[in-house]
């Protein structure tokens, strides 16, 4: 997990990272334990929070195109997808900034299952919500 | 794709159950600076 190598550039600049997962607090418990994962987790079973900040699910077609499998082998070799799936395999993920006031400033929704913000671009719009930009 | 926001919506506040059991409201990671909330595939 990239954030996680990052943990000390979200801290300095006083961002707190905070995980949400499709298990239970169980199924939580073991992925941050397994994977030494040091944000807190957010357990959301019923995809409560997926739905109000309308996550996309992948299709049959997004799973089976040849892209698809080679940012998936990609994903894996930067340390993401690792261990067997817990949750809803088609949920695609999503990463929100939120500021002080808890105005959404900043939403990347993933178009596949190995889509991921980079997270010197997460730094770089915390900068700007901090810099009242 | 990610892209700022500039529609200014609000995230209602909301009672979530973190990883150890413990509940709490979704304001309590925002209120102190920015929150960076990271919805996951899945576990695994």
């Amino acid at each position: 997990m990239q954030l996680r190598r990052r943990e000390d550039d979200f801290q300095q600049l006083g961002a707190r990272v905070v995980l949400v997962g499709l298990g239970t607090p169980e199924d939580a418990a073991a992925f941050k334990d397994r994977f030494d994962i040091p944000f807190p987790i957010i357990a959301d079973p019923e995809k409560v929070l997926y739905k109000v900040f309308h996550l996309k699910q992948a299709t049959a077609t997004t799973f089976l195109s040849p892209g698809m499998a080679v940012k998936g082998v990609s994903a894996m070799l930067r340390g993401y997808g690792i261990g067997m799936p817990t949750g809803d395999v088609r949920q695609l993920p999503g990463v929100f900034i939120i500021d002080a006031e808890g105005v959404v400033r900043y939403r990347y929704l993933a178009e596949g299952p190995a889509d991921h913000p980079d997270p010197d671009v997460l730094l770089e719009e915390i900068q700007a919500v901090l810099g009242g930009g | 794709m990610g892209s700022a926001v500039d529609d200014a919506t609000k995230v209602r506040d909301r009672e979530v159950v973190l990883w150890d059991n413990t509940v709490t409201h979704l304001s309590r990671f925002w209120k102190d600076g920015p929150l960076v909330l990271v919805f996951l595939r899945h576990f695994g």
